[in-house]
């Protein structure tokens, strides 16, 4: 900032300067120039020869000196070869002759002062001597020196140095200066006086023709002409002015022409704009008044919704109630004298009123009836259309069956009719009817009567839905309540089984061992029959403790959960045969690898035992085979135990999972019937299922799942279970 | 060269026996000052003074010093053998003086038996032993343009050119114009003002004088 401002003024100056020089009237522009022109030639010229002269003087001077200079080294050699400074001295005072020189002197080779001589008046400094010999003069101090060599014989014996006063040059110059001054001034005068003559010869034409310029553009008076000169460069201009004035002077009068065509098709325009505005204004008026209707239309819709949500709000209430609402409301929102809802009943074949509300009286009615044979056609359009709006009832067929009875009496005049619908049912109508002069319906207006019924039939629905809701909820607690007893009386049972047949132990323990005290002490007091029958009981005896046995094994599965351990069945199954001890003639097979399961051991090792058992329990064959396999069924693992047994007929298939069902009798089979049940029960408990297939003859094949996800798991997954 | 010499000129020999020394100093200086007096004299053998004539000049043509009869101090001119002068070398021969060659009757001869060869200097220092023999050496150079420097105090009159002699210590100079005319030798003016006397008049131009006259009565 602190140097752009000086900038600036400096900048501010110059262009004040230039536009100075601008406005300058052209002959003291030329003046000026011509006085620049000369005093700069002159002055130039002025320098060039002070200069000259100033180098001239200079050189005159050393060149002087430098002649003395050789004629007193001359002078001087005898006097240094023969060492006489006497006369060396002599001989520089010859050098007092010439005014310039304020001293000499005289130096051996050796550098010492041989003779001097000084000028009276001007102080005898001796300088020092000179070292080395300097070829040119040194100026300084007014002054200047010179140094010569003393030669003799091709051989330098001395210097001789002279001393010279600048002053009586510089006197001269300075003569010079003043003349050539003088010279200038007389010079620039003559110039001056020479070009304010001259100057009119170039200044006058062009001055006369700016002034005729002047006043034509002052007067605007284009018929002036300029009177031609000369044939130079400012003469052709003065013929181009004339010949301009000349087109100015035709274009004038033509602008003159075509403005009064402009304003001619000015007003024209005007005129055409008026129209158009108008115009505009009436679009404007049309407009606003559009805009107020909108306007109008839009509040009303606000209405319309506000009483809607208002209605929302009793969405929770009973039918008639909220029918009593409805109507209150819509009557209201759309000030219409009567709003009521019909509803069809008799399977469409009469329209029952089941609310009326009055809005001038505030009253409300119900119960009148409107029968499909008295009025087809009104019957058919509410089934068939969305609305009847029907702005006179006069001009209406659709309503002319009642119009005289009903419509007329009552002053109706306009009627909108809007069918309440369920999917796609028709439940009724609800009624708008005018009282009063011809209205017309808007169609916001039918919209908001659509909404209404709309709500009307959600509220039906509701209703519907809530009374369903309540007999579900009824029937429900019925359910859960039988199942309670059921429950109960299955634990009931459940525990007495297991009582009884704990408490049946004991007894038919003390008769299996009384049997054995009969059979031992008195054995030689009974036959043959008597010991059979000994035998026999005692062998019933054991199967009855089996079959309790069995009923106890039953009763505790689903009773107390034992741990869940990982089971390899690859294991389990070969010890379960091994305990078994099937007999010679019966091969027991495990066909492919099982799989590892987590479960209860002890209970999938009751399935397996019970069901191998099975098998060789009722193989009758000479030789008999049982198989045992596993087959991977989408999300189970499906089992088999195939023997080659009899077989089963299709009608057992339920049967034989059922308790103390056997199919064989029971003195000829050790059998309690109380296996399989608990192979289903164990089964069914760890989510699987348990069939059987076979026909008669062909030998059977027990099969159960398990489901994977649960209870069997890879040992990987374990392993990497057990590290997380 | 020249300023070593000037400097042995004025501080050389210490060690010396003071009248030694002080004798030896005295003709070192004059030996210098016969060197000089050859860059202040032109014409005849010299040749003109200007450098046109000197660039003639055939620079192995020695320039002769002669020193005639016994020098009081003998190497102060052998010293100048091989110095310069106008770019020709200079040479130094030794003549015996007249004194010395007087026969056993002590008779001086007529004639220098080496007078032919003494011709030949362009210059020739006559050392005082041969004061007595003066006019008999003289005459027969004046015309040959020798410049003849002696060392005596009558030597100009007796026709010798430049004579040195010691003034208040200081060695100085006197010169003969009439022996230097007859020799057609300029001495430089430069020189001249220097010298302590100038004698334009002496005994042998007188002679000369009576001789032509003589001469011409003789006819």
């Amino acid at each position: 900032m602190t140097e752009s401002k000086p900038a600036a003024t400096n900048h501010r100056l110059k262009h004040e300067a230039s536009s100075f020089v601008r406005n300058l009237s052209l002959k003291h522009k030329l003046v000026a120039i011509i006085m620049l022109t000369c005093i700069t030639a002159l002055a130039l010229a002025s320098a060039v020869f002070i200069a000259w002269e100033w180098t001239t003087l200079r050189h005159t001077l050393v060149q002087d000196l430098s002649a003395h200079g050789e004629i007193l080294a001359d002078n001087c050699k005898a006097a240094i070869t023969f060492h006489d400074p006497a006369d060396a001295s002599g001989v520089l005072k010859t050098a007092g002759a010439i005014p310039a020189i304020v001293a000499a002197y005289v130096y051996t080779q050796d550098g010492e002062l041989f003779a001097a001589y000084t000028r009276q008046g001007t102080p005898a400094v001796l300088p020092p001597p000179p070292r080395e010999l300097q070829g040119r003069p040194t100026f300084q101090e007014g002054c200047v020196t010179l140094d010569r060599p003393i030669v003799l014989d091709g051989q330098r014996i001395g210097v001789i140095r002279l001393k010279a006063t600048l002053a009586p040059m510089y006197a001269r110059l300075e003569r010079s200066i003043v003349v050539i001054v003088c010279i200038l001034l007389l010079s620039s005068i003559a110039a001056y006086l020479i070009s304010s003559r001259l100057q009119q010869i170039i200044s006058s034409p062009i001055l006369y023709l700016a002034g005729v310029a002047n006043a034509i553009s002052e007067k605007q008076q284009y018929t002036f002409r300029v009177e031609q000169s000369g044939d130079d460069e400012v003469g052709l201009l003065m013929r181009a002015f004339n010949e301009m004035l000349g087109q100015i002077q035709r274009r004038d009068a033509r602008l003159v022409e075509a403005n009064e065509q402009l304003e001619a098709r000015v007003t024209e325009r005007t005129v055409e704009l008026t129209a158009a505005n108008e115009h505009l204004m009436q679009e404007i008026g049309f407009r606003k008044q559009t805009e107020q209707i909108l306007v109008q239309r839009t509040e009303r819709i606000i209405d319309h919704q506000r009483a809607l949500l208002r209605l929302t709000k009793n969405a929770n209430s009973d039918l008639p109630s909220m029918m009593r609402k409805t109507t209150e409301e819509a009557a209201r929102t759309l000030a219409v004298e009567r709003v009521g809802i019909w509803f069809l009943r008799d399977k469409a074949s009469e329209l029952l009123c089941e609310e009326l509300y009055s809005l001038s009286l505030g009253t409300r009615k119900s119960g009148s009836c409107l029968k499909a044979v008295d009025c087809p056609s009104y019957f058919e359009a509410i089934e068939n259309d969305r609305i009847l709006a029907i702005d006179d009832i006069r001009q209406d067929a659709r309503t002319e069956s009642f119009r005289r009875s009903y419509l007329e009496p009552l002053g109706i005049t306009s009627m909108m009719v809007v069918p309440i619908r369920l999917h796609a049912k028709l439940l009724g109508v609800a009624c708008y009817e005018h009282i009063g002069p011809a209205r017309r319906w808007l169609p916001e207006e039918q919209d908001f009567a659509a909404s209404v019924s709309d709500m009307i039939a959600l509220q039906v629905e509701t209703n519907e839905r809530r009374k369903l809701e309540r007999a579900l909820a009824n029937a429900n607690e019925h359910l859960a309540e039988s199942v309670r007893d059921l429950r109960r009386s299955n634990k009931e049972l459940q525990d007495f089984a297991y009582v009884a047949a704990h408490d049946l132990k004991a007894p038919l323990r003390g008769i299996g061992t009384l049997a054995d005290w009969i059979a031992s002490d008195y054995a030689d007091q009974f036959d043959e029959q008597g010991r059979q029958q000994l035998r026999l009981l005692k062998g019933r005896v054991t199967r009855l403790a089996e079959l309790i046995n069995g009923i106890l094994h039953y009763s505790e599965i689903g009773r107390l959960a034992s741990r869940q351990e990982t089971v390899d069945l690859n294991k389990l199954v070969p010890e379960i045969i091994a305990l078994l001890d099937p007999p010679a003639h019966i091969q027991v097979v495990i066909d492919g690898p099982l799989p590892t399961l987590v479960c209860e051991k002890v209970r999938l090792g009751q399935v397996f035992h019970n069901l191998i058992d099975n098998a060789i329990k009722y193989l009758d064959k000479p030789q008999g085979r049982v198989e045992i396999n596993c087959t991977e069924q989408g999300r189970f693992w499906e089992f088999a135990v195939r023997d080659s047994g009899p077989g089963i007929e299709e009608k057992y298939f339920e049967k034989i999972f059922q308790m103390f069902q056997t199919l064989a009798p029971r003195d000829q089979r050790e059998s309690t019937g109380i296996g399989l049940p608990i192979v289903k029960k164990i089964v069914e408990l760890f989510g699987g299922k348990v069939w059987v297939e076979s026909k008669p003859g062909e030998g059977a094949t027990f099969l159960f799942t398990l489901p994977k996800q649960e209870a069997v798991i890879e040992k990987e997954t374990l392993a990497v279970a057990g590290r997380a | 060269m020249p300023v070593l010499w000037m400097v042995l000129l004025f501080w050389s020999y210490p060690h010396r026996a003071p009248a030694d020394e002080a004798s030896d100093r005295e003709y070192k200086i004059k030996a210098a000052f016969v060197y000089n007096f050859m860059k202040f004299v032109e014409g005849g053998r010299f040749g003109p003074a200007d450098g046109k004539a000197r660039a003639n000049a055939d620079p192995n043509q020695t320039i002769r010093v002669g020193v005639l009869g016994t020098a009081p101090a003998k190497d102060a001119f052998v010293e100048l053998t091989g110095k310069l002068v106008k770019d020709r070398p200079v040479r130094v021969y030794r003549f015996k003086g007249l004194a010395e060659l007087k026969d056993e009757d002590g008779k001086v001869p007529q004639q220098h038996p080496a007078l032919e060869e003494i011709r030949k200097c362009h210059v020739l220092f006559i050392c005082p032993s041969e004061r007595p023999c003066l006019l008999r050496i003289l005459p027969d150079l004046q015309r040959d343009g020798i410049l003849t420097v002696g060392d005596v105090p009558d030597f100009l009159e007796a026709g010798g050119i430049i004579n040195l002699l010691v003034e208040d210590k200081k060695v100085r100079f006197e010169i003969n114009l009439a022996a230097a005319a007859r020799a057609k030798l300029q001495i430089r003016s430069s020189l001249l003002r220097l010298a302590a006397r100038t004698v334009e008049h002496d005994q042998l131009e007188r002679q000369n004088d009576d001789g032509k006259q003589t001469g011409s009565d003789k006819p």
